[in-house]
């Protein structure tokens, strides 16, 4: 799976290229993202603009990056999908973690 | 030789030189083939041991194929003792159920449990995967909540014991199995019935909404709780209260039958999923969730679910007389 990344300010823009995040990429998406947070980057913005769906090894990936981030808010996710963002809804993951409708806005949140 | 021999012989060689070149090809040939020949006889001999090393291989991996489904089996037949295994003692409640995981064991759970005389706990929970790993975790969380002190809670001032709200119970679980623990996380839900009145109190854990539908045909989402278990309770588990009348149904179900999917990679969904359950709703539970899993059998061209399927419904038949 490509992550492709980019800096706005001092934040670190990921966004995966895969319609799907499954039991079949987890693995590679987290380890991905890790290296990046190893790296020492504090702020980074998920952009899920090209995953349409997700299932529970995604979430999973989500919740653990969410509990190792070293502050809260130091990993926000934007762009989602309806079915994205549903499974979010459901699990009442969306109050835990700060979900924003476009990049723009998520790096607005972020430098505030 | 004699001189004369040697001239005669060079003389015989410059007159036919190709003859002498083809003798010498053809010895060289001769060589060469006997080579071959042992080559191929080496070959045929090393294929013939690795073909029986490979006969020797495949049946020890069919031996251990076997002894790993007998175990699976063993497995799932532990997992099926741990769902319900009878109806409730009472009658004022019926109870339905569908389990079936996409390989042997799941990692879906649920049971019906009756608290004392008055109560029973309904709890369902979906542990994110499947297979072993999963129905591993399902097991602890089951053989967890078999503790009374978990479920039960002394009333002040008196030895009786009363249910245990649902958000003490989601609280105690999250904080027994963080996510770190089996690197498992689940979606849960947990509710209360009163059999005599009918009260119901409940809480989620992030899992699908269990859906209510009234005698009349109404349909509520019980919507009320907080994430999923394993993340620290980030947030609190909200509780929701439902009254519920003789007639009306409750079905709790996991992931696995909505997001089905079939050969075009659509889902099953949610929209045929509760319209197929309000269009039976006024049979018996059993049919209702008989029902369900033929329509989704039918929407996956009838292959197997690519996650657990668990589908549980109470129906309500009488309220304290």
């Amino acid at each position: 799976m490509q992550l492709k990344n980019k800096m706005v300010g001092d934040i670190l823009v990921l966004c995966p290229i895969s319609s799907s995040i499954d039991a079949s990429v987890s693995i590679l998406f987290k380890g991905q993202i890790v290296d990046w947070i190893q790296k020492g980057y504090q702020r980074i913005v998920l952009d899920l603009s090209e995953v349409e769906f997700m299932d529970s090894s995604g979430l999973g990936v989500v919740i653990s990056l969410t509990k190792t981030a070293s502050r809260k808010d130091s990993l926000v996710l934007c762009n989602l999908h309806k079915a994205v963002r549903n499974l979010f809804r459901i699990t009442r993951f969306d109050l835990v973690i700060s979900i924003y409708d476009s990049l723009e806005d998520a790096c607005r949140n972020m430098n505030h | 030789m004699s001189r004369h021999c040697i001239q005669e012989c060079q003389a015989c060689m410059s007159a036919q030189p190709d003859v002498t070149v083809r003798l010498l090809e053809y010895m060289a040939a001769e060589k060469d083939s006997e080579g071959r020949n042992s080559l191929l006889k080496e070959l045929i001999q090393k294929y013939a041991l690795a073909e029986r090393k490979l006969a020797e291989l495949n049946n020890s991996l069919m031996e251990k194929q076997r002894q790993l489904d007998e175990d699976l089996q063993a497995a799932a037949k532990i997992q099926a003792a741990l769902l319900p295994q009878h109806q409730p003692l009472t009658s004022n409640t019926k109870i339905a159920w569908k389990f079936y995981p996409c390989d042997r064991i799941g990692g879906d759970i649920f049971n019906v449990v009756a608290l004392g005389d008055d109560y029973m706990a309904i709890y369902m929970l979906d542990v994110s995967g499947h297979g072993v790993p999963a129905a591993m975790v399902t097991v602890s969380v089951s053989q967890f909540l078999q503790q009374n002190s978990v479920l039960l809670t002394r009333k002040s001032s008196s030895l009786l014991q009363k249910p245990a709200p649902p958000q003490q119970v989601l609280s105690a679980i999250d904080d027994e199995f963080p996510i770190e623990r089996f690197n498992k996380f689940f979606t849960m839900v947990y509710m209360v019935l009163n059999i005599h009145t009918g009260q119901l109190i409940y809480s989620s854990a992030g899992h699908p909404h269990p859906i209510l539908i009234s005698a009349e045909g109404q349909v509520e989402y019980l919507d009320k709780g907080g994430t999923i278990i394993g993340v620290g309770n980030r947030i609190p588990f909200e509780e929701g209260e439902k009254q519920l009348c003789p007639g009306d149904k409750l079905i709790c179900f996991t992931d696995g039958i909505v997001e089905c999917m079939n050969q075009n990679g659509d889902f099953y969904g949610e929209e045929r999923f509760f319209a197929r359950l309000l269009m039976f709703r006024d049979r018996p539970v059993d049919d209702i969730l008989e029902e369900a899993i033929r329509d989704v059998m039918e929407f996956g061209d009838q292959q197997k679910p690519n996650d657990d399927i668990s589908l549980l419904a109470i129906e309500f038949i009488s309220s304290a007389p």
